[in-house]
Parts: C-alpha cells; sequence; structure tokens
C-alpha cells in the first residue's frame, strides 16, 4: 500500500498535517511526500520519526522526497525488546554451522550476518541460542558476528556452544561468548522448548 | 537496539558480489564497517549494505575508486530514528 | 543610550528624572480570534517598555485591514483587543494610522517614561548571576500547531501567556537589584540569551530541563510543528554548544520564536530566591531558574 503526496508549495504547517492525514488512513505501508525547502523536510521527518516509522531521503533539485514507512514489527526507539521467558513461550535457535544455506559459502557467510543483524532489530527475541558444530565458529574471538552476540547476551538470551566442538575444531580456549554445554543441555534446552528453530 | 548507533553513513551496492567485495576491500583497510541487510525504509527487496562512521566516507570512496568498485547510493543515516537521507547516488 | 545593545526601543533623557522610552511593533494574525489577536499584539508591543523597567503612558494603533474582504466588525475586536490591553497596563490609546493590505496586521507605538538611573539593559549580566525567566517557552510551536488544529489545550495555555502584560513582572522585580534584563521574543530564548551574553562578554549556562515549557509544547515539537523561524535562529547562532543529552525537540524549544513572551533577567545568586517568589506572587506562575552566567566570555552558550 503506498500513497504518494505533492506538498510543494505547501506553507507551514501544510506538510506535516498532509502527512499527518496520509499516516492516519493507513494502517501499515509507505507513504512517499514531495516537498520544497528544507524546513518541510525536517518537520515532515520529526513527524514521522515520532510516530515509530521509518525515513527514506532522496534529493532531487531543490526537491526533497521523503518516503516513510509505516508498521511492520515498528520498533519505538525506547522500546528494547525482552527475551520471552514466560513458561508458555519459550524459543530456542540451534545454529549448527557457521553460514545460513546451501549453494554459496560465500553466500552463507553473508546471509549469517545478516541473520544476526536482523535478529538483533527483531521483537521477538530467543530464551537460548545453542551453536554446534561449526556454528561454534559464531562464538570463538574470530567470529564475525561478535557484537552481535554479546548485544544478545546483555539483553538476557543465553549462548551456549557445545563443548565437544569447540574441542573438536581445538578452539576451546577461543570461546568468546556465552558458556559451554554438552549434549544433555542441548536436548533439555530443545525439549523444554515451545519452537525450536535450527539453521 | 542496533548496536551501531553511532556508524552514521550506509553504503547501498547494485549487487551483493560488490557488497561482499567492498566489505573485503574496506576490513583490510582497517575501516570499521559492518555488513547488514538494506534497512526496509530503503528498500524492501533484500539487499546488502555496509554500515560505517560517515567521517570516514572520503576514505572509503577512494578506495572504491582506486579498486573500481562500483556502488550505488550514499546515505547519511540515523539508526536509531531509522531515517536515511541521501547523500550521493552515482 | 547608544545602539550597542540593540534594543528595539529608543530611550532619550528628557531631564535628570525622566527619560522617554518609545517602541513600535506589529504583526499579522497568529491566532484566529481577532479580540486576542489585539491583545496579543498589543502586549507584545508594550512590552519592550517594561523590559527596559518604564512604565507605558501612550499607545498608539498600527493597523493594516483587507477593508473589503473581511467585516469591519473584525477589525473592531482586534481594536477592542487592543484597547483592553492598553488600559491594562495603565496607559492610554491616544490615536493611530490605517492602511488598506489584503493581510491584517496590528500592533502599537508606545511611549512610555522610566528614571534614567533605573533603566533595565539587557547587557550587564556578571558571572555568578542567576538567569530567570518570567513565562514558559513554546508559542512558536503551539501557534504552529494551532494552524494544524492540533494540541488545542497548548494553544490556549499559549494565548494566556502571550496576553499577559509584563506589567507585573516587572514590578514584581522593581525593587531588587537587576544586574540585566531583555524580553523574549522572535529571536527565541536563545536568541535573546545571546544578545544577553555579547553583550555583557560574559559565557553562559542554560539548563535544558529547567525550562518552562507551555503544556503539549514538547509533544508538538518532536511531531514537526516546528516553524521556520525556529530554523533561521538556530542558522545564525554560532556560539550555542548543546549537549547531546538534550532531546531534539527541547533544542528545538530553545530556538523557537516567541511572541509575547516573558522577561528575561540576570539576577544577583544572593537574590535569585526572593526574586523568584516575588515573580510567583504576582502571577508570574511559570517562572523559574533556567541557568547561569559563568565566566568572561565571548557570548558562548552552553546548554545541557
Amino acid at each position: 500500500m503506498s500513497t504518494k503526496i505533492d506538498a510543494k508549495g505547501l506553507a507551514c504547517p501544510g506538510p506535516v498535517i498532509a502527512t499527518k492525514k496520509a499516516l492516519e488512513s493507513i494502517e501499515q505501508g509507505i507513504v512517499t511526500i514531495v516537498v520544497d525547502n528544507e524546513v518541510a523536510k525536517e518537520n515532515v521527518v520529526k513527524y514521522a520519526t515520532a510516530h515509530g516509522c521509518g525515513v527514506s531521503i532522496t534529493k532531487q533539485a531543490g526537491d526533497f522526497t521523503v518516503k516513510i514507512t509505516k508498521g511492520e514489527a515498528v520498533l519505538a526507539p525506547d522500546k528494547i525488546a525482552a527475551p520471552l521467558s514466560a513458561p508458555t513461550e519459550n524459543l530456542v535457535y540451534l545454529i549448527t554451522q557457521n553460514t545460513l544455506g546451501h549453494g554459496s559459502s560465500e553466500l552463507g557467510a553473508v546471509l549469517m550476518k545478516s541473520f544476526m543483524y536482523a535478529l538483533l532489530e527483531s521483537t521477538v527475541l530467543p530464551k537460548t541460542i545453542l551453536f554446534m558444530n561449526a556454528g561454534i565458529m559464531l562464538t570463538i574471538k574470530s567470529s564475525p558476528v561478535l557484537e552481535h552476540l554479546e548485544t544478545l547476551d546483555q539483553r538476557g538470551v543465553e549462548i551456549l556452544s557445545c563443548g565437544t566442538c569447540l574441542d573438536y575444531f581445538a578452539v576451546k580456549n577461543e570461546l568468546a561468548i556465552g558458556g559451554v554445554t554438552n549434549m544433555y543441555t542441548i536436548i533439555e534446552a530443545m525439549s523444554a522448548a515451545n519452537k525450536v528453530i535450527t539453521l | 537496539m542496533t548496536i551501531y548507533l553511532d556508524y552514521d553513513g550506509l553504503l547501498l551496492f547494485d549487487s551483493v558480489h560488490h557488497a561482499i567485495r567492498g566489505e573485503k576491500l574496506l576490513l583490510a583497510a582497517n575501516i570499521k564497517i559492518v555488513s547488514l541487510p538494506t534497512p526496509r525504509e530503503i528498500d524492501v527487496s533484500c539487499g546488502q549494505c555496509l554500515l560505517f562512521p560517515l567521517a570516514d566516507q572520503e576514505k572509503i570512496k577512494k578506495i572504491f575508486h582506486d579498486q573500481q568498485l562500483k556502488w550505488k547510493k550514499l546515505f547519511k543515516c540515523n539508526l536509531k530514528e531509522r531515517v536515511y537521507e541521501e547523500l550521493e547516488s552515482r | 543610550m547608544g545602539f550597542e545593545t540593540a534594543d528595539d526601543a529608543g530611550i532619550y533623557e528628557l531631564n535628570e528624572t525622566t527619560a522617554l522610552i518609545q517602541t513600535l511593533d506589529f504583526f499579522t494574525p497568529i491566532v484566529d480570534d481577532p479580540y486576542m489577536f489585539g491583545q496579543i499584539a498589543a502586549a507584545n508591543s508594550l512590552s519592550d517598555v517594561y523590559a527596559m523597567g518604564g512604565k507605558p503612558l501612550t499607545a498608539m494603533n498600527i493597523v493594516a485591514f483587507p477593508i473589503g474582504s473581511l467585516p469591519a466588525e473584525v477589525l473592531g475586536e482586534i481594536l477592542k483587543g487592543g484597547q483592553d490591553k492598553v488600559i491594562e497596563a495603565g496607559a492610554v490609546i491616544v490615536g493611530g494610522h490605517t492602511i488598506e493590505d489584503s493581510e491584517p496586521k496590528y500592533g502599537l507605538s508606545v511611549t512610555g517614561i522610566v528614571h534614567p538611573n533605573k533603566i533595565l539593559k539587557n547587557i550587564g549580566a556578571l558571572p555568578g548571576d542567576v538567569l530567570i525567566i518570567t513565562k514558559a517557552i513554546g508559542t512558536g510551536v503551539l501557534t504552529t500547531a494551532a494552524k494544524a488544529d492540533m494540541f488545542l489545550e497548548g494553544v490556549e495555555a499559549a494565548i494566556s501567556s502571550m496576553a499577559m502584560l509584563n506589567r507585573y513582572a516587572a514590578e514584581a522585580v522593581a525593587n531588587f537589584t537587576i544586574h540585566a534584563c531583555t524580553d523574549i521574543t522572535g529571536f527565541g530564548l536563545l536568541g535573546h540569551l545571546y544578545e544577553m551574553a555579547v553583550g555583557s562578554s560574559v559565557k553562559i549556562r542554560l539548563q535544558a530541563r529547567a525550562i518552562p515549557l507551555l503544556p503539549d509544547a514538547a509533544e508538538a515539537a518532536s511531531m514537526g510543528l516546528v516553524p521556520a523561524g525556529a530554523y533561521r535562529n538556530r542558522e545564525y547562532l554560532k556560539t550555542v554548544t548543546i549537549d547531546p543529552s538534550v532531546p531534539g525537540n527541547i533544542e528545538d524549544l530553545c530556538y523557537d520564536p516567541q511572541t509575547s513572551g516573558g522577561l528575561l533577567l540576570s539576577v544577583p545568586a544572593a537574590i535569585a530566591k526572593e526574586v523568584l517568589l516575588a515573580l510567583k506572587e504576582s502571577g508570574s506562575t511559570q517562572a523559574a531558574v533556567i541557568g547561569e552566567v559563568l565566566e568572561k566570555g565571548k557570548g558562548e552558550i552552553y546548554v545541557d
């Protein structure tokens, strides 16, 4: 659902009023508004972000096109997602390799980084992330997603790496985030979970 | 909440191959960057972008120019507010 | 009197005990109700006299009006609003001038008097002084919100605030030692603070959290109901350092152009509490300490 508005030539606060009307008329979707001066652009952007929308701005010869994205898991800047730890909902991720998917390991590495980045922005965080086999490459010092996992850890997500796997790859001393676990705990964590997602 | 709040520059590429190559070049040059999926506010189809401190933009553009790596758009971004302002387009 | 202080009023010494103050101001309607527009424009025009520590005596109407396209009753209401305000100020309207114009404008040319030794200037703030304002901030943002039919409660509060004469505040502080005084208008809080700081050759610290704000002003500012004047004021002021912890909307309010704003006073720290009490008791319920004068300088302002 996409709406386009021409707000050029409108005196303040015309552009903000037009933006308000358009955003109020949709549940979610994209509103694109064109203005012809910086003040209008600044004000429209302020209105959009104050209402939890994301904004992308492009410039064309003195005019500004402001693309506002509303809806879909909109995360207000001051709301930080908390991990779901209630007994009825228990989400566990099992990560069995350090790449995502098959076909190209280069692409797989890119996808895993994207996945971890997007997970940080998600409103639904897992209770636990279990790393096995080559997955433990993501929890050691050389991991390309260490900062992402550190942030998840700070937000209460439990991060566990299989001890046997760390040992097999001879990187026991390189563990950089979370704890070491064994197959028994892994089975327990997966059984107790309502939902287990395996990557 | 994203952890890279102090990274206020974003580069968009035509293809993921360019993004991958770009990431390698910049890591080799010791420039702090993070690869991430293209923010939905910019484009809804999947793609890869590079996030970096905007202060490094000239350094980055020079490396890409020297290595003949094409990039599509440069944005100034505020990740906290999810505002992306296009600065340059190729 | 000199021109270095950029006051938009002039002072002329008649004799040892009396100096004449002359000032004028007028503008286009900022609220829909013509009577209130008259009240606000008059209060705004009279304000300069109070800011100099004087007393208004006479006023003349400055009027521009589209006689053909707006009913004469509207003009009648505007003038009534102005006249009632002048009477409240203890002064009298002695005449005026009207011209035909496509856009209505109204204001006053005011003549007042002040004792030459008691003139309050906007320079003279001293290190160690405490800064006090007598009215809440946010009229620019709220008059913009009014045009968008939003935040009606805040708009009402802004109208009352703008219509309030600075007379009561001026009288409340008349017997205190005031080092510097100005009224807050189109350049915004930061603009007028800057004039005071640079004219007094000092550095100033403004505590953003302490600034009294009109109801709904913060929310309206965060939503982009920020007038172009605020952006212009920001462009113009270069010696202001704002701490990153100050939220964007509060920063915008610091630059928000005010109409008929309150007085900005620089007072010795020792009497600040008493001055504040006197202000609150005389009707300036929003009066607050908003900062301090640090040390000698070139007009630097630190906002945190």
